[in-house]
C-alpha cells in the first residue's frame, strides 16, 4: 500500500491513528492506471430483472445510499448512463432486480485485494470509500480485516515497525485481548531486534512506548525488558570497574561509554565516571570536525586546534593587545624590535637542541624566503637578508617586513619530544591525544583528550548536557547562546571566523569575472547571516566585503587592513542570475589576449573583453542570448548547467552550503552542494567543481592574507595583481605602508572576486563547570591545556 | 641487448658486404662547400679519451680506430666518414664534458675545423661496468651538444657502445637556404645519402632545428663573435611532410619565433645561415624572468601559457615567484610554443625545446604601474558591464511595458519609472569621475610603459562612451511620448 510504503517512522507514526495517516496521504497517487481510474469515475451498477435477462447497467452515481433509498412509486428512476453520459433516461422500479452501489462494490474489491495481498491498492480503495461516506455499512468490518491481515503479513515479513503500527490503530478501534496480545508480541520481537543491533535509543523508545498504553497491560513484560537493558548496562559497568582496577583506564572508559549508550541517565554510570576521571584526567571534546589527515590547508581550525596538542607552531598568538597580537613561542623566548621591522627567537637549551635549531633554521627559511632550505638560492637570500646565528639566537631582519610569515608557522620539521602529546588511534570520527610520555614536569594533569565528531551543532550542545561530552570546540553565536544553566560556561574565541566561496582557478566557468560576480549578486548573504544568527545582531558578525574583516567591534585594532570604503554589493538576483546566464553563454575565458603588435596568430579577442565592456557589440550580443536564456531559465526552471559546491565535512559548513544551494537554486540557478570526503580539508585540483564553501580563522590580516593566497592557501594561482600587491606588502618598510597595501588588496579582491566573501562569525566554546583552567578569550582551545584540571 | 642493438648489427652485416666498393668511393673526401654539401658524406673526427686500465688499453687502443667507423657505417650508412684517434684521458672525466670548449677540442684534434662534425668520447672503467661520455662539437656553428653519458656492460663491445652513445650526440645540420613568411627551406648535410633511405641521422618530421647565423670575413673566415643562435627562433620539420629529406637534398620547415623577422642579418655572400637538430636532454627547464632595465630584479607574478605547436590554445604553465622563476617540466611533446603574459598584456612569445637548456633568461618590460592601472581598469570594466546589464533590464521592462495593447494609466506610470531608472544607469559622469581620480597615480618613467598606460585609459573611456550613448534616451522618450499620445 502506497501509504504504509512511504510510512513515517515508528515514533512519528504512533503517535498518528491510521485515518490520520490516510488523511494524509490523499495526495500520494494511486499504484494503478486503471485503479485510478475507476475510483476517480465512480459509477453505481443496476441490475435489472430477469425480464430483461439481469442485465447490468453502469450508471452515474445514484443521489441516495442504501439508508435513505427514496420510496419505490410509479415515478421512475432517472440515471444517467456512463456510455452516454449526456442523455438521461428514466427505469421503472420493477425493473430494477438490485442496485450495487459504487461503495459496496468498492469494498468488496478491496477485500479481494486484501485477500491477494496486495494490500497497498486496498489500502487506495478503502480510503475513497473512507472520504466519501466514513459510516458506510461494511466499511469498519472491511478497515478491521485490511488491518489485521495487513499486521500480519508486516509480522512475517519482519516490517515489526509497521506491523506495530497497524496493531496499534486496530486494538484502538478494537481493544480485543488477542490483538493486545499480537501487538505485545511485535514489540518484544523489535526490541530484541534493536538490542541486537546496539540501537539501544530506540529499544528505550520503545520501553517508553509501551508504558504509555495502559491497554497492552505490560507490567510483567515491560519489567523484563527494563530488565534486558540493566542487565546489558551492568555487565559493561562491571568491565569497567574490573579495568579500572587494572589501571586500564582508557578500556574502563570505554566500557562506561558503551554502558552510557544503554542507560545514559543511569545514576551508578556517572558517579563511577567521576572516580575514573579522578584516576585518570581525560577530557571529552566535541568538534564539528576531525583533524585532517594530511594537512592540505595553512590555516585550518581543526588542524590549528590539533597543532596546539601534536606540532606546536613556531611561534603562537596568545591574545590581542591593544598593540596588536601577542606572540609567544614553545621553542624559546621571542623577542619583537621596537620598530616592528626585526624578530628574534632566543632557543631554551634542550638536550634535542641541534635537531631544535635544524628545524627552526628551516622553519625561518622557508616562511621568509619562500624556498626550501635546501635549496642554493636560500644561502645567498639569507645573507642579504641578515639572518644570523649566534649561539641559539636567531633574528631575522632585512627593514621589512618579511618576518611576519614566521608567525603561526608549524615547524619545517616535526619535533615529536617538545609536543605535550601524541596522536593515539584515530577511527572516523574521533581522535585520541594521549598525554607525551616525553613531556617535562610543566605538562599539566589531563593525560588523554578524545575528540567526537557530530554532524551538528545541536547534538553536540545535547551531547554536553547529557554528560557525554565536556568541551564543546566550536559553536556559532546563536547556538552559543543554547546552552545555558550553572553547571555550563561558555566563552567566546579571540578569533573571527570568515568565511568564503573560492571560485575553482581551473573551471573555465569560475575563472570568469562576470560569473562570480553574478554568484555574489545571487546570494541573500545579509539575510543569509540573519539566518545563522536567529535573527539577532552580534558584535563581530557581519557581511564580509573583501578578505579582510572588520574586527569584532568599531575601532577594532585588529582590523587594519580592512577597507571601509567598500560596501558589500546588495542582493540582486536579476542581475545575479543574468550575470551567470551571461557567463554561461560567453566561451570559455581566455587564457592569452591575442598579440595585436605582432600579428601572431594566438587565440580571437575573448570574451572577457566582451563582457567587461570592452567590445559592446559582443557584449550586447552575449547579453541578449543571457537574458533569453535567464528568463527560460526561470519560465521551465531549467538552469543551462548545474554549479557544483563543495565543503569540508563539518557542521557548520554543511548548513552554510545547504542555505547557498537553496538561494542560488531560488535565483533560477541549479547548484548541487558536494560534501568533500572524511578528513579531508581542500578539494582536489581539478575542474570538477566550481566553488568551495571554505571557513578561514583570522587572525593577524597582514599575515592572514599571504596564507590565504600562498601556497597550500585557498588561492591557489593568484591573479597577477594581488601577486604584486603581495610584493610590494612584503617589502614594506613601514606599517603605514602595509596599511595602504592592505587597502589596495582589499579593494583588488572586493573587485576580481578572487574570493566571493560571505560573511564573518564570532567561534565560542562551551565546557562543564567542573573542568577549570580553559581562560578566556582563547585562540585556540588547547592554547591552555597544560592548565586544565578535571577533579572537579 | 636491446631491439635496437640487434636491428644495427643486422644492417652492419649487410653493409659489411658492400663495404669494400664503398670505401673506395670515398676514399677521397670531398670538401663540404657548394655542392659537396649534400651530395658529399659529413666529415668526422671522433677522439676517444680512454680509461688508463690496462685491459682497456690492451684490447681498444688499436682495435677501436678500426672498429668505430664500422660500426657507424653500419648504422647510417656512407653519409658519414668517420675518422678515429685514440688518446688517454689523462686527467679528464666523463662530468668535465659539460665544461668542453672549443679550445679543449683543438687541442685533441689540431685540425678539428676541417671537419664538420668533432667528437669527444670519454671511457670510464669501473669493474664489470664501462662509463660512455660522449660529446659533439658541430664545426659551422661552433656549438656543442648535451654531453651523452651511458653505462655498458665492458664485455668485449666497447666499439658498439660508444657508437651508440655517438649516433645520440649526433646533430644534423642543414644549410638555410631560403625563407619565406613563416617557412624555411634546408639544405641538409649530405642529404643526397639520406634520400636514398640508407641514412636513419636526417631529421625526420617534427624534428626540431634551431638556427644559426654565421658571419664571414672577406676571406671566407668566420668572423670573430660571428657566430650566434637567431634569438627566440626555431625550425620544425614539417609535420606533414612524409618524406625525411627531399631527393635533392632539401627539407622544409616552419619558423616559430618570437619575432615578425626572425632572420634580421641581411642576407649577402657573407651571411650564412645554419640549422642544428637539437633533443631535449633534461626533464625541465628554468625560466628566468629578469626586468630589462634592472637585471638585477627578478620579475614576480608573470604568467606563463604555453601550447604545443600543432594547438592554437594557449594554458597557462605558471607563475614567476619570488626569484621570477618558473620552472617548465618536459612534456610530450617537449618542443613547445609559449608566451610570457603580465597581466593582460603579451609581453613575450618564444618556442622552446623544454630540457634544451637548464635556464632560459627573459629580459622583459618591468610593468607595475601599468599592472595597477590595468588592475583598476578593469574594475571599472566590470561595474560598467553591471550598469550595462542593469540597464539593459530596465529597457526589457520598459519595452514590455510600452508592447501592452491596452496601456493604462498604472503602466505609463511604471514606464515613466523605468525609464528614470534607465536615465540614471546611463550616466557616464560617475565613471569618468572616478578614472579622473585615479588615473594620475598611475605614472611610468618609462616611456613604453607609460604608453600602454595611456592607452588603457583611452579604450575605458572610450568604451564607455560608446556605452553610455544618449542618444538611447531620447530614442525611448520618443516612445514613450508616441504612446502616451
Amino acid at each position: 500500500m502506497s501509504g504504509l510504503r512511504s510510512r513515517p517512522s515508528i515514533l512519528h507514526g504512533l503517535r498518528l491513528s491510521f485515518w490520520g495517516v490516510l488523511v494524509l496521504q490523499l495526495s500520494v497517487p494511486l499504484p494503478a492506471e486503471e485503479m485510478r481510474r475507476n475510483l476517480d469515475e465512480p459509477f453505481d451498477e443496476l441490475v435489472l430483472t430477469s425480464e430483461y435477462d439481469n442485465v447490468r447497467i453502469q450508471v452515474f452515481p445514484l443521489p441516495f445510499s442504501p439508508d435513505n433509498m427514496p420510496r419505490q412509486s410509479e415515478t421512475p428512476l432517472r440515471i444517467r448512463l456512463i456510455d452516454f453520459p449526456d442523455r438521461e433516461y428514466d427505469v421503472a422500479w420493477k425493473d430494477i432486480a438490485r442496485i450495487n452501489f459504487h461503495e459496496d462494490l468498492w469494498i468488496a474489491e478491496a477485500t479481494q485485494l486484501v485477500d491477494a495481498g496486495r494490500f497497498e491498492e486496498a489500502y487506495d480503495v478503502l480510503r475513497s470509500v473512507w472520504t466519501q461516506h466514513p459510516a458506510w455499512r461494511g466499511l469498519d468490518a472491511a478497515i478491521d480485516r485490511f488491518l489485521k491481515l495487513d499486521a500480519g503479513a508486516a509480522y512475517r515479513t519482519r516490517k515489526n515497525e509497521q506491523a506495530i503500527i497497524v496493531l496499534d490503530e486496530l486494538l484502538r478501534r478494537r481493544p480485543d485481548a488477542w490483538v493486545a496480545d499480537a501487538l505485545m508480541r511485535v514489540v518484544t520481537r523489535e526490541f530484541s531486534e534493536r538490542l541486537q543491533a546496539q540501537d539501544y535509543r530506540r529499544a528505550r523508545q520503545l520501553i517508553n512506548w509501551v508504558s504509555a498504553r495502559p491497554a497492552l497491560q505490560p507490567q510483567e513484560k515491560l519489567a523484563t525488558l527494563r530488565r534486558q537493558l540493566r542487565d546489558l548496562a551492568d555487565a559493561q559497568i562491571n568491565l569497567a570497574r574490573q579495568a579500572s582496577e587494572n589501571q586500564n583506564y582508557q578500556e574502563a572508559f570505554a566500557r562506561l561509554d558503551a554502558a552510557k549508550r544503554v542507560l545514559p541517565d543511569d545514576v551508578t554510570i556517572k558517579q563511577l565516571a567521576a572516580a575514573l576521571r579522578k584516576s585518570y584526567p581525560r577530557v571529552v571534546v566535541a568538534t564539528g570536525r576531525g583533524a585532517p589527515q594530511p594537512r592540505t590547508m595553512i590555516r585550518d581550525w581543526a588542524g590549528d586546534r590539533a597543532d596546539r596538542l601534536i606540532d606546536r607552531h613556531l611561534v603562537e598568538r596568545i591574545m590581542q593587545g591593544a598593540d596588536g597580537g601577542q606572540y609567544r613561542s614553545a621553542y624559546g623566548e621571542f623577542q619583537t624590535d621596537p620598530d616592528g621591522l626585526a624578530a628574534q627567537l632566543t632557543l631554551l637549551d634542550s638536550p634535542t637542541g641541534l635537531a631544535l635549531q635544524e628545524s627552526v633554521r628551516r622553519t625561518i627559511a622557508e616562511a621568509v624566503v619562500g624556498q626550501s632550505a635546501t635549496d642554493p638560492l636560500l644561502a645567498r637570500l639569507l645573507t642579504s637578508w641578515d639572518v644570523r646565528q649566534t649561539g641559539c639566537h636567531w633574528r631575522v631582519a632585512d627593514n621589512t617586513l618579511r618576518w611576519l610569515p614566521l608567525l603561526d608557522r608549524r615547524l619545517a620539521t616535526p619535533l615529536p619530544d617538545w609536543q605535550p602529546f601524541v596522536r593515539d588511534n584515530e577511527s572516523e570520527h574521533t581522535g585520541t591525544y594521549l598525554a607525551n610520555p616525553h613531556r617535562g614536569p610543566g605538562g599539566g594533569q589531563i593525560v588523554e583528550i578524545l575528540e567526537r565528531e557530530y554532524p551538528r551543532q545541536a547534538d553536540m550542545i545535547a551531547a554536553l548536557e547529557s554528560g557525554d561530552v565536556d568541551v564543546i570546540d566550536r559553536l556559532l553565536p546563536a547556538e552559543a547562546e543554547q546552552v545555558s544553566g550553572d553547571q555550563f560556561q561558555v566563552g567566546r574565541y579571540d578569533l573571527i571566523s570568515m568565511y568564503f566561496l573560492v571560485p575553482n582557478d581551473r573551471s573555465p566557468l569560475a575563472s570568469n569575472r562576470v560569473f562570480r560576480r553574478g554568484v555574489v549578486r545571487s546570494i541573500p548573504r545579509q539575510n543569509m547571516l540573519n539566518l545563522i544568527l536567529a535573527g539577532r545582531s552580534h558584535d563581530g558578525c557581519t557581511v564580509l566585503s573583501g578578505p579582510f574583516h572588520q574586527g569584532f567591534e568599531r575601532g577594532d585594532p585588529l582590523a587594519y587592513a580592512w577597507n571601509p570604503k567598500l560596501t558589500p554589493r546588495p542582493f540582486d538576483p536579476l542581475l545575479g542570475a543574468t550575470l551567470i546566464a551571461m557567463s554561461w553563454q560567453l566561451a570559455e575565458p581566455p587564457r592569452v589576449q591575442p598579440l595585436h603588435a605582432a600579428g601572431d596568430s594566438l587565440p580571437p579577442p575573448e570574451t572577457r573583453e566582451a563582457a567587461s565592456g570592452r567590445n559592446t557589440e559582443q557584449a550586447a550580443e552575449a547579453l541578449a542570448a543571457a537574458e533569453s536564456n535567464a528568463s527560460r531559465g526561470a519560465a521551465d526552471g531549467a538552469p543551462s548547467q548545474t554549479i557544483v559546491l563543495v565543503y569540508a565535512d563539518d557542521a557548520i559548513l554543511a548548513s552554510m552550503a545547504e542555505q547557498i544551494r537553496r538561494s542560488l537554486r531560488t535565483a533560477g540557478i541549479s547548484c548541487e552542494a558536494r560534501r568533500l570526503p572524511h578528513g579531508v580539508s581542500r578539494p582536489r585540483d581539478d575542474d570538477s567543481w566550481q566553488l568551495w564553501l571554505a571557513d578561514v580563522t583570522a587572525q593577524e590580516p597582514i599575515i592572514d592574507i599571504f596564507q590565504m593566497f600562498g601556497p597550500g592557501g585557498l588561492v591557489t594561482r593568484p591573479s597577477p595583481y594581488v601577486l604584486q600587491a603581495l610584493d610590494e606588502l612584503a617589502a614594506a618598510t613601514r606599517w603605514s605602508d602595509a596599511r595602504n597595501i592592505l587597502n589596495q588588496i582589499h579593494e583588488l579582491v572586493y573587485r576580481e572576486l578572487s574570493l566571493i566573501p560571505l560573511w564573518q562569525l564570532t567561534n565560542h566554546y562551551a565546557y562543564r563547570s567542573g573542568l577549570e583552567g580553559l581562560g578566556d578569550n582563547l585562540m585556540t582551545l588547547y592554547q591552555n591545556v597544560e592548565a586544565w584540571n578535571v577533579n572537579r | 641487448m636491446s631491439h635496437h642493438a640487434r636491428t644495427a648489427y643486422g644492417k652492419g652485416r649487410t653493409v659489411l658486404a658492400v663495404l669494400p666498393i664503398l670505401l673506395a668511393l670515398t676514399a677521397v673526401v670531398p670538401s663540404a662547400k657548394g655542392g659537396d654539401w649534400i651530395a658529399s658524406p659529413y666529415r668526422a673526427k671522433c677522439v676517444v679519451l680512454l680509461d688508463e686500465q690496462p685491459e682497456l688499453q690492451n684490447v681498444w687502443r688499436d682495435a677501436l680506430p678500426a672498429a668505430l667507423p664500422m660500426w657507424i657505417r653500419a648504422r647510417l650508412g656512407p653519409m658519414i666518414h668517420l675518422e678515429t684517434s685514440v688518446q688517454p684521458t689523462a686527467s679528464w672525466r666523463i662530468g668535465d664534458l659539460a665544461n668542453v670548449r672549443t679550445e679543449a677540442v683543438l687541442h685533441w684534434e689540431p685540425a678539428a675545423t676541417s671537419f664538420d662534425k668533432v667528437f669527444v668520447v670519454v671511457v670510464e672503467s669501473s669493474g664489470l661496468v664501462v662509463d660512455v661520455g660522449c660529446i659533439e662539437w658541430d664545426m659551422h656553428t661552433r656549438s656543442f651538444s648535451d654531453a651523452i653519458v651511458e653505462r655498458h656492460p665492458l664485455a668485449p663491445s666497447l666499439d658498439r657502445a660508444i657508437a651508440h652513445s655517438l649516433l645520440r650526440a649526433f646533430r644534423p645540420i642543414g644549410r638555410i637556404i631560403r625563407f619565406e613568411q613563416r617557412k624555411a627551406t634546408l639544405e641538409m648535410r649530405a642529404g643526397q645519402f639520406a634520400s636514398s633511405g640508407v641514412s636513419g641521422a636526417q631529421p625526420g618530421p617534427g624534428q626540431v632545428m634551431q638556427p644559426f647565423h654565421c658571419r664571414l670575413n672577406a676571406r671566407g673566415e668566420i668572423t670573430e663573435d660571428g657566430i650566434a643562435a637567431v634569438r627566440w627562433t626555431m625550425l620544425r620539420v614539417d609535420p606533414s611532410s612524409t618524406d625525411h629529406v627531399r631527393a635533392d637534398g632539401t627539407i622544409l620547415c616552419s619558423i616559430d619565433s618570437g619575432f615578425r623577422s626572425p632572420f634580421r642579418v641581411r642576407s649577402s655572400r657573407r651571411v650564412e645561415r645554419y640549422a642544428l637538430g637539437v633533443r631535449s636532454g633534461l626533464d625541465q627547464t628554468i625560466f628566468q624572468l629578469e626586468s630589462n632595465t634592472d637585471p638585477a630584479k627578478p620579475l614576480l607574478g608573470y604568467e606563463l601559457h604555453g601550447r604545443r605547436p600543432d594547438e592554437s590554445r594557449y594554458e597557462l604553465v605558471g607563475t614567476s615567484d619570488r626569484q621570477g622563476r618558473i620552472i617548465v617540466a618536459r612534456q610530450d611533446p617537449a618542443y613547445r610554443i609559449f608566451c610570457v603574459k603580465h597581466g593582460n598584456m603579451l609581453l613575450a612569445k618564444l618556442p622552446c625545446l623544454v630540457g634544451l637548456e637548464v635556464e632560459i633568461k627573459l629580459e622583459l618590460p618591468d610593468d607595475a604601474e601599468r599592472l595597477k592601472a590595468e588592475a583598476f581598469t578593469r574594475g571599472i570594466e566590470d561595474d560598467l558591464l553591471d550598469t550595462i546589464v542593469k540597464r539593459e533590464l530596465a529597457m526589457a521592462s520598459f519595452r514590455r511595458r510600452l508592447a501592452r495593447h491596452r496601456l493604462t494609466a498604472r503602466d505609463l506610470e511604471a514606464a515613466r519609472r523605468d525609464l528614470r531608472q534607465i536615465e540614471a544607469l546611463n550616466q557616464p559622469d560617475d565613471l569618468f569621475r572616478a578614472i579622473q581620480r585615479r588615473e594620475t597615480a598611475y605614472r611610468s618613467d618609462d616611456p613604453f610603459v607609460q604608453k600602454r598606460i595611456d592607452l588603457l585609459f583611452r579604450d575605458l573611456r572610450q568604451s564607455i562612451r560608446s556605452s553610455m550613448d544618449p542618444k538611447v534616451i531620447a530614442k525611448l522618450e520618443s516612445e514613450l511620448a508616441e504612446r502616451e499620445r
